[in-house]
């Protein structure tokens, strides 16, 4: 069979990446298999260079290649494990793939005869490199165990010599890998223990048994010895022919010789067993486990085996007698014990001895630790003990009838005896007397408790003695109090005074010192004393005289006149000024009946003030407030106290006082009617002047003979038209100055429309400009509540106030810079809580010092050509009338007015 | 050692052997661009028995070696290994991956140079031989360990092979020698193939 000699015929069939190269590594063909790896198509890569796809090709090397394989007429390698690729491909798409770029074994080999050419054989190896990647992870982990264990490993070739070993076994047996290696295992062991190792390995290596354990003694050659428990199993190769032995080593020498030691401590316990008196067995509640001597003892056995031979139970020997263990039910007797434990009870019982004597045991148990539910169990024999205690408690029965007899006796005594003594305690502390006694033969002092709470002292901490009482006496007060002792009180016998003690919490109280001083037999002397607490009353006195004092300088203090009367009128006190303000001399006062002076006086309990005329003796008829009220005294009875104030002069001043306002209000009023004749007189200059001229017209044309009756009927049109004008106007002033009738709200833009339309003329022959602004809400909207006419009024003032300032302003000023000042800015602001309106104007402004009295009245700072008036009567309707306020103020260029008008009078 | 050869099939051999490495010494010279010298080679044939006495010999147990190992297969059925020491392992290196005059260290580098000089050399020999007997041979890759010299004459599994083809190879570069030790493993059957080729080439060489 002859095949094609196309070479994608077979190398697109195989499942291996082939391509055929050049010696300039152009590409001739390219297979199915790189096609899909690469995503290069045959028809892209055939005719390019493979470096112009695969830039990291080292072109040198892979020349190299081609020409040694020509040369060679052999195959030449690319090897995976070291060169890694020959192109640089995606790994194919396995999950978790460890490599990025699929590991290549490549093989070069001469593709035609002349050796033009080179077959380039790509075999990926991806997979396989996995597997030995993962193989030494495996391996590496396997080796870190073997490496790290605390256990020794030593692996053993079948002659038993030592082929590998840890670093624990090292450590244990003191020598290194290399003097280790190849030693004979059985050196290491004592010789005592190599029979059972032989037997051991022959076991392993027959197949008998998988793995060996065993106990035994090691002995390094550094004379190191230890126990060790080893654990040996056997590596059979395919042929299950044994290859290697693995033993593993513990060294156990620390719980051997522990055991050794706990079978001594065993022996030793079980001696001391032995050797108590008491019986003690350790039982599981069913079953003896163990017992000492003296249970052996009691019960005439040998051993245990030998007790358990006779009778299987412990319980059998118990007697059934109430209140004892007896075993009887079906938990056994150790549970009863427990239950007499639980409920405090201690467990009898009672045994029969083989030699017929009946003995009674106290059963006390303890957990045996360590173990699962066995006790020890103590039986102490207190047979002697019961029949002492029997005896013991008649006795006791007898003693103690005698007792409680004597004690009901004693009790009643005491009781009576505690009584008095509370009775006395009670007594001293509502009287806040103390008592005390001091013996001076054996110098004691003896203090009741009412006593240490007078001094502040706590008798659980300090008790009174001479020192500490002397201590607390006030220095100025200790020679009073020593003459107690003196022979003049001891033959007097008794002491009687006033001291001071500072107490320890820092207070100072008063005591009423008051004793019987004696002498005994002996000579030494005794004292029997109170201490009474006075301090509340003295302050309490003091405390009254000092009000007492308080009261009267008040009362003569004082600018009226007061005075206390009883209920027939009879004066209890009055004051200096009560007689001055009535002229009369106190001592007339003190004899004169109040009703009679003042027979308008009302006998009214409430207190109320009232205002009364009054004719003095002296002629003179007095204004007199009158403040009068009820008082209750001690002793019930009933007494007025008036106060009363002399008023007549304040009455004069203030009746001056209306006359002034009365008359200033007038000469505001002819102030305004000149304001409106003035304008009234400007309005009406031209309309007079126009009307002259048609009067005179009318003379000039008869004259000229040229009055003709249409003519006539022109002027007389004419002349009514300005009559009529200005009968307008004469109305419109009428109208503006009558005040309004009506209290009510009305709108501040009109009304300061109102008075700029009627200041216009004065305004613009002045040549001042007005603007109305408003800040906030619809102007229109802005009301204030009042009588319109009088806030026009007030503006009115206030505009003209502000021409005549710009007026003097622009005198003062060079001609040609007078028309820079004239303006009035109106400002209506309104906020929740008030309505502000300002006027400013450009006039320079109000002297600081005259600032402050501004709106006093008949202040002006206009000369003769001001009255004082106008401001002052603005004052009084802004805040009289319309409950609002105004104030003056400066800014840079003039004066600023400001009325604020709270929300709640709107 | 026992020379199994006879004095005239030795000179043969080295004959072919020197031949081959002239071409082996063209193909590297050629690779790198620069003049590369083969020594003659010393040869040995020799019993499987006394290999590792004589790989011991010839190497040192202080130094670590690269081991290159390829199979051969077909009618010439045997092993090549090709032992080279770390040093002039790395020098190999220099020469087969370096563009300049700097030193390789990289292990990867230096292993894929001796996969590379061992397949030269082998391919070479054993290509030589083998066209001789106008036989097919067909090489398997060669496979490169690294190996401590304590080591380096520890074979297993010699009951397969009958004898042993020792060529003492030094490589002169750039003033520098480079040292190398080629070893061909021959089946029985294989050897007596090559006693064939050998036979063949000295009556070639008598006419």
């Amino acid at each position: 069979m002859k095949f094609e000699t196309d070479p994608s015929y077979f190398l697109d069939s195989i499942y291996n990446g082939a391509c055929i190269l050049d010696d300039e590594l152009t590409v001739h063909f390219w297979n199915k298999w790189l096609e899909a790896h690469t995503s290069l198509f045959r028809e892209q890569v055939t005719g390019k260079k493979i470096t112009d796809f695969f830039p990291e090709i080292n072109v040198k090397q892979l020349k190299r290649k081609i020409r040694s394989m020509k040369a060679l007429r052999s195959h030449t390698y690319y090897d995976a494990g070291t060169d890694g690729w020959l192109f640089k491909i995606k790994s194919a798409k396995f999950t978790n793939s460890l490599f990025e770029y699929m590991k290549q074994n490549v093989v070069i080999s001469p593709f035609d005869k002349e050796l033009k050419y080179a077959l380039v054989m790509i075999y990926d190896q991806t997979r396989l490199f996995e597997t030995q990647k993962k193989l030494e992870e495996s391996e590496s982990f396997q080796r870190a165990v073997f490496g790290r264990s605390a256990s020794g490993i030593v692996i053993l070739n079948t002659d038993k010599s030592i082929l590998i070993t840890n670093e624990s076994f090292r450590k244990m047996t003191g020598l290194d890998e290399n003097e280790l290696k190849g030693i004979d295992f059985e050196k290491f062991l004592c010789d005592e223990h190599i029979e059972v190792c032989r037997d051991c390995f022959g076991r392993l290596f027959s197949g008998q048994r998988d793995s060996v354990t065993e106990e035994v003694k090691i002995q390094t050659p550094g004379g190191r010895n230890f126990w060790s428990r080893i654990a040996g199993s056997v590596i059979f190769d395919q042929d299950g022919k044994a290859e290697y032995v693995v033993c593993v080593m513990d060294d156990i020498t620390e719980r051997k010789n522990f055991l050794i030691e706990l079978e001594k401590k065993s022996e030793y316990v079980q001696k001391i067993l032995d050797f108590q008196s008491n019986i003690i067995i350790v039982t599981d509640g069913e079953l003896l486990l163990n017992c000492n001597k003296s249970f052996l003892d009691f019960f005439q056995s040998k051993s245990l085996e030998d007790f358990k031979s006779k009778k299987k139970e412990l319980s059998d020997y118990f007697m059934k007698e109430q209140g004892l263990v007896t075993g009887d039910d079906e938990q056994g007797w150790l549970e009863e014990v427990f239950q007499n434990f639980r409920m405090g009870v201690d467990s009898k019982v009672k045994m029969r001895d083989p030699f017929g004597a009946v003995r009674t045991f106290q059963v006390s148990f303890r957990v045996l630790p360590m173990t699962a539910g066995e006790y020890i169990v103590s039986l102490t024999d207190i047979t002697d003990l019961e029949n002492y205690h029997k005896i013991l408690r008649d006795a006791n029965r007898i003693l103690e009838i005698i007792v409680n007899e004597r004690t009901e006796e004693l009790r009643k005594t005491n009781r009576m005896l505690e009584s008095s003594r509370q009775q006395l305690e009670q007594a001293q502390q509502i009287a806040r007397i103390g008592s005390w006694e001091w013996t001076g033969g054996d110098n004691k002092l003896d203090c009741s408790d009412e006593l240490y709470r007078i001094f502040g002292v706590d008798k659980a901490e300090v008790i009174l003695s001479q020192k500490n009482f002397f201590d607390m006496i006030a220095p100025e007060d200790i020679n009073l109090l020593q003459t107690m002792s003196s022979e003049e009180t001891i033959a007097k016998g008794t002491f009687d005074e006033y001291i001071h003690i500072n107490r320890i919490d820092g207070e100072k109280r008063i005591l009423r010192i008051q004793s019987r001083v004696k002498k005994d037999a002996s000579e030494n002397l005794h004292i029997l004393g109170t201490a009474h607490d006075i301090t509340e009353i003295k302050r309490t006195e003091a405390a009254l005289r000092q009000n007492e004092q308080l009261l009267s300088f008040i009362f003569d203090f004082a600018s009226f006149g007061i005075c206390l009367v009883d209920q027939k009128g009879c004066f209890v006190r009055f004051n200096k000024k009560f007689s001055q303000i009535l002229s009369i001399p106190e001592k007339i006062l003190k004899n004169s009946n109040f009703f009679d002076i003042f027979p308008e006086a009302d006998r009214e309990k409430a207190p109320h003030t009232t205002e009364w005329k009054h004719n003095a003796d002296n002629g003179k008829t007095l204004d007199l407030l009158v403040t009068a009220g009820a008082v209750k005294m001690d002793d019930e009875k009933l007494h007025f106290i008036y106060s009363i104030a002399d008023i007549t002069e304040k009455n004069r001043i203030e009746r001056i006082h209306r006359e002034q306002e009365q008359m200033l209000i007038q000469q505001s009023k002819l102030a305004a009617l000149g304001e409106m004749i003035g304008a009234i007189a400007h309005q009406w200059k031209q309309p007079l002047n126009s009307a002259s001229l048609y009067v005179q017209l009318i003379e000039d044309d008869y004259d000229f003979n040229e009055l003709t009756k249409e003519k006539l009927s022109e002027y007389v049109i004419e002349i009514m038209n300005q009559l009529n004008f200005m009968a307008h106007t004469v109305e419109d002033f009428r109208t503006f100055f009558t005040p309004s009738k009506t209290l009510g709200e009305f709108s501040v833009k009109k009304a300061l429309d109102d008075v700029t339309a009627l200041m216009k003329s004065s305004l613009e022959k002045h040549r001042i400009n007005v603007n109305i602004t408003a800040e906030g809400n619809d102007p229109d909207s802005v009301v204030l509540f009042g009588y319109a006419s009088e806030f026009k009024q007030v503006m009115v003032n206030l505009l003209s106030n502000a021409r005549d300032a710009i007026d003097s302003k622009r005198a003062s000023m060079p001609p040609l810079e007078r028309k820079n000042v004239g303006n009035i800015d109106l400002i209506i602001t309104e906020t929740d809580t008030e309505v502000i309106i300002e006027t400013k104007d450009d006039g320079g402004g109000i002297p600081e010092d005259a600032l402050k009295r501004i709106f006093e009245s008949y202040f002006t700072t206009k000369g003769d050509e001001g009255t004082g008036i106008g401001l002052y009567m603005s004052r009084m309707i802004i805040e009289n009338r319309m409950k609002g306020s105004i104030a003056a103020s400066n800014s840079g260029k003039g004066a600023v007015f400001t009325m604020r008008f709270p929300r709640e009078y709107i | 050692m026992i020379n199994v050869l006879n004095e005239d099939r030795k000179d043969a051999l080295t004959e072919i052997m020197n031949i081959s490495y002239g071409m082996a010494t063209a193909i590297i010279s050629d690779s790198i661009e620069a003049h590369a010298n083969l020594h003659v080679p010393k040869i040995h044939v020799v019993g499987t028995e006394g290999l590792e006495n004589y790989v011991n010999s010839k190497t040192s147990k202080t130094k670590n070696y690269y081991v290159s190992v390829q199979v051969f297969i077909n009618k010439l059925d045997g092993e090549s290994i090709f032992i080279i020491d770390n040093e002039s392992a790395g020098k190999v290196a220099d020469i087969f991956m370096s563009d300049n005059d700097e030193t390789i260290e990289d292990e990867e580098d230096i292993i894929s140079s001796i996969h590379e000089l061992s397949n030269i050399l082998t391919s070479a020999c054993v290509g030589k031989i083998a066209e001789l007997l106008e036989l097919e041979v067909f090489f398997h890759p060669p496979a490169v360990d690294k190996q401590s010299g304590e080591k380096i004459a520890e074979y297993k599994n010699f009951e397969n092979f009958s004898k042993i083809i020792v060529v003492e190879t030094v490589l002169d570069f750039r003033q520098e020698e480079i040292n190398g030790l080629l070893i061909f493993l021959l089946k029985e059957s294989s050897f007596d193939h090559l006693l064939i080729a050998l036979d063949k080439y000295i009556e070639q060489y008598e006419i």
